[in-house]
């Protein structure tokens, strides 16, 4: 931002738009002639001009200004030119013979308005020529005269003019003329030199007195007028100090030993100074940086105009002024004068500035910390997942191994039963038959005894049985899948009353014990699904061999799967602990579990590779050995 | 399948080979068999493989074994024995009560079927029964 003072033109001379000169003359064609330079200019500036001059003046002027080559009619037209009849023009303006200040502000005030408005500019200066107060002079009415004049000056403090008044010097003869002649004059600001003045026609001394009358009033008018410029100049300064006393920014001067000469009131408030202790002390005295003092004075020095210099000013009290100064030197040839400088306050903005930066990076830095809290807890997270992955891989891993570890903890369980507690029970029972035998003979009521004791251990041994086969297909490792799987459906008919058709392949070899006790397992879990959940009343299981694959089909004719749970087993690929189960027994063999469901009843598939290696044991291979 | 019963009619010193893991079974099994006159142990096997040796080398007249044994269960020494003696009667004695194995066993071609709980009533009868060329299986078969 810079200092923008847009300083107004004080100094200007009124002289450029307001003139009441008066003209002495001696001849007409002389008068003409002048009266021809004064409108010309005029009308070369493209301003107006009003002429009020006797019919034979305003004929001669047309025939000047023609053989000038103005172009008087256009400007006539345009309503710049305007030449009124001095006598008529007179008649309007007085009232019982005397001027009368409401006809003639009336009157002269309209007519220069409106050739003014001509211009097309109304604030334009209007150059009038006017014969009408030398008319009244002529007429002896000096009194009338002089109060015409006056009203002339008075209508100058509202209208911009230049008005040109003509006196023949006829009407100056005696010395009786004197005085008033020179109190005429003292209404004028300039007394123009009489003309002709051409000393070949004879001089100063050809119109008698008044060439001194007139060099008087000349003398006593330039003296009058400077002291009215001088006056105004006096005014004009003082209102251009009051405006930089009392200017918003700062203003000073620094003369050429860098101290202090002057400095406005805002300047001092802004800084905490009284003037008696800031004027006459070195300018770089109230700069915080030394540097930029150093710097601001070469530059001036190098009559460099400096334009938002950014420094920074200590007040009184100590605290610091962030300002902007636009300054430059005034020179006087290659003498320094002083600077004039004008120093703008910018500390609120740059507190603002400052402060607006601090919450930028306040904002900035919490942005950051946020991130990098965001990619820490990202880190965890994904730590977390990585362990969660790895626990659930342990968790299936275990599950796989659980399920192992039971199956083969049923097995050595139930072969425990069997081979075991079993033998030794058919063994006692066999005892106690062979006893009874002997007995019968002898004790009958022994006997007896003993055939109930057999009938007991008969029954234990069968509930042995039972427990021995529900914790492992009894027939599984004796003559494999397809006689436990017989063994299993007719057990579950027989419980359950749901006809379970079994159809299985003719020649099955055997497969690895761990698939064949997978296989059971699976049916042995969908089986107690269709009694529990489904409703059907019949079942179909079917293993069979295609491409490679064991495949085993259990399918019911019951009322499906719920929707809800079926969406599950789809999103998440498992629903309840007998799908999961299924799907961790065969996922040790890469196999995979397709469930489909309808209102007509549900079908388990599951797809197992058979390899040669793992999978597939000859029974007849192995029965040869 | 329908209970024949066994006639008295049988010729003397019946060899017979016995095979189950269990020795304490195995000697209870001997002496029901061998209070019977006319019939003698010729042998004794704690295992299918073994069995099948034995059967092999002592050609008995009967041959009761066992099913749930180490090595070679039972069903399959029976098998490998029809292989080389199709005519050897081989009575099954098991545990077992199961239907699907009393049917693989008569697939197999096993002559009898009986179960440990009832060997001491009807061992004696099933080894007279296969002896004379009839079959001996659980009423219900």
């Amino acid at each position: 931002m810079g200092l923008g003072y847009a300083l107004p033109d004080l100094l200007s001379s009124d002289d450029e738009r307001h003139s009441h000169s008066v003209q002495l003359y001696s001849e007409d064609a002389s008068l003409v002639d002048a009266l021809g330079d004064f409108v010309d200019a005029a009308l070369d500036r493209g301003e107006a001009a009003v002429v009020l001059a006797t019919p034979q003046h305003r004929r001669e002027l047309t025939r000047e200004l023609i053989t000038r080559g103005v172009d008087i009619s256009t400007a006539t037209q345009q309503g710049r030119f305007v030449a009124l009849d001095a006598a008529q023009t007179l008649s309007l303006v007085l009232l019982e013979g005397r001027p009368d200040p409401a006809r003639f502000a009336s009157c002269i005030g309209d007519v220069l308005a409106r050739a003014r408005m001509a211009t097309g500019n109304p604030l334009s200066t209007v150059s009038i020529f006017g014969e009408i107060v030398g008319m009244l002079w002529t007429a002896g009415k000096f009194e009338a005269a002089l109060q015409l004049e006056q009203l002339w000056n008075e209508l100058s403090a509202t209208q911009s003019f230049h008005l040109r008044c003509a006196y023949p010097i006829g009407a100056f003869t005696g010395s009786e003329h004197e005085a008033p002649f020179l109190k005429m004059c003292a209404e004028h600001s300039r007394v123009l030199p009489i003309v002709p003045i051409s000393p070949e026609i004879g001089g100063d001394e050809r119109f008698g007195p008044l060439t001194q009358w007139q060099q008087k009033a000349a003398l006593e008018v330039e003296i009058t007028s400077r002291k009215t410029v001088e006056r105004a100049l006096k005014h004009r300064e003082s209102e251009l100090v009051d405006l930089l006393e009392n200017a918003v920014e700062g203003v000073q001067r620094t003369g050429p030993d860098q101290r202090i000469l002057w400095a406005n009131k805002a300047l001092l408030r802004l800084l905490g100074y009284p003037a008696a202790e800031y004027l006459g002390r070195c300018f770089a005295d109230f700069y915080v940086d030394p540097g930029e003092a150093g710097d601001f004075w070469t530059r001036l020095m190098h009559r460099e105009e400096l334009y938002d210099f950014s420094a920074s000013l200590r007040c009184k009290d100590g605290a610091v002024k962030d300002v902007l100064i636009h300054s430059n030197g005034l020179w006087e040839g290659d003498r320094f004068v002083h600077t004039r400088t004008f120093i703008h306050d910018v500390t609120e903005r740059k507190q603002m500035e400052r402060a607006l930066q601090q919450a930028r990076d306040e904002l900035e830095r919490r942005v950051a910390e946020r991130t990098a809290e965001l990619r820490e807890k990202n880190e965890q997270i994904s730590q977390q997942w990585e362990k969660l992955d790895q626990t659930n891989a342990g968790l299936r891993e275990l599950s796989a191994r659980l399920l192992h570890a039971q199956d083969e903890e049923r097995r050595r369980i139930a072969r425990d039963l069997h081979d075991g507690t079993g033998q030794s029970l058919a063994l006692l029972c066999m005892n106690l038959s062979a006893m009874q035998r002997e007995a019968q003979g002898l004790n009958p009521k022994l006997a007896q005894g003993l055939t109930e004791n057999a009938t007991i251990v008969r029954q234990v041994s069968a509930e042995l049985r039972t427990l021995s086969y529900l914790l492992h297909p009894p027939l599984l490792d004796e003559m494999g899948l397809s006689s436990a799987l017989h063994w299993f459906v007719d057990g579950f008919t027989e419980r359950t009353k749901i006809r379970v058709a079994l159809e299985l392949p003719e020649s099955w070899g055997r497969l690895s014990d761990d698939l064949e006790i997978a296989v059971f397992r699976v049916v042995q879990e969908c089986l107690t699904n269709v009694h529990r959940h489904s409703g059907s009343a019949t079942a179909t299981i079917r293993l069979y061999e295609y491409s490679g694959n064991a495949v085993l089909e259990i399918r019911d004719q019951g009322k499906g799967i719920p929707p809800e749970k079926m969406s599950r087993i789809s999103s998440v690929g498992v629903a309840g602990v007998g799908l999961r189960g299924i799907r961790e027994r065969i996922k040790d063999f890469n196999g995979a579990l397709e469930v489909t469901s309808n209102g007509d009843g549900t079908t388990i598939r599951v797809v197992i590779p058979l390899t040669p290696a793992s999978s597939r044991l000859q029974v007849s291979a192995a029965a040869a050995g | 399948m329908a209970l024949l019963f066994a006639s008295a009619v049988l010729r003397d010193n019946v060899r017979i080979l016995v095979a189950d893991d269990q020795e304490s079974v195995r000697k209870r099994v001997c002496a029901t068999l061998t209070s019977r006159a006319g019939f003698e142990v010729c042998g004794e096997a704690a295992n299918g493989k073994e069995a099948v040796e034995k059967a092999k080398a002592l050609q008995p007249d009967l041959i009761i074994l066992d099913i749930t044994m180490p090595l070679m269960n039972g069903l399959e020494a029976a098998r490998a024995i029809r292989s080389f003696s199709p005519s050897t009667p081989v009575l099954i004695l098991s545990m077992h009560n199961s239907k699907q194995l009393i049917e693989e066993a008569h697939r197999i071609g096993v002559d009898g079927y009986v179960t440990k709980e009832d060997a001491v009533q009807k061992l004696l009868q099933a080894a007279e029964a296969v002896l004379q060329d009839q079959t001996f299986f659980p009423p219900d078969t």
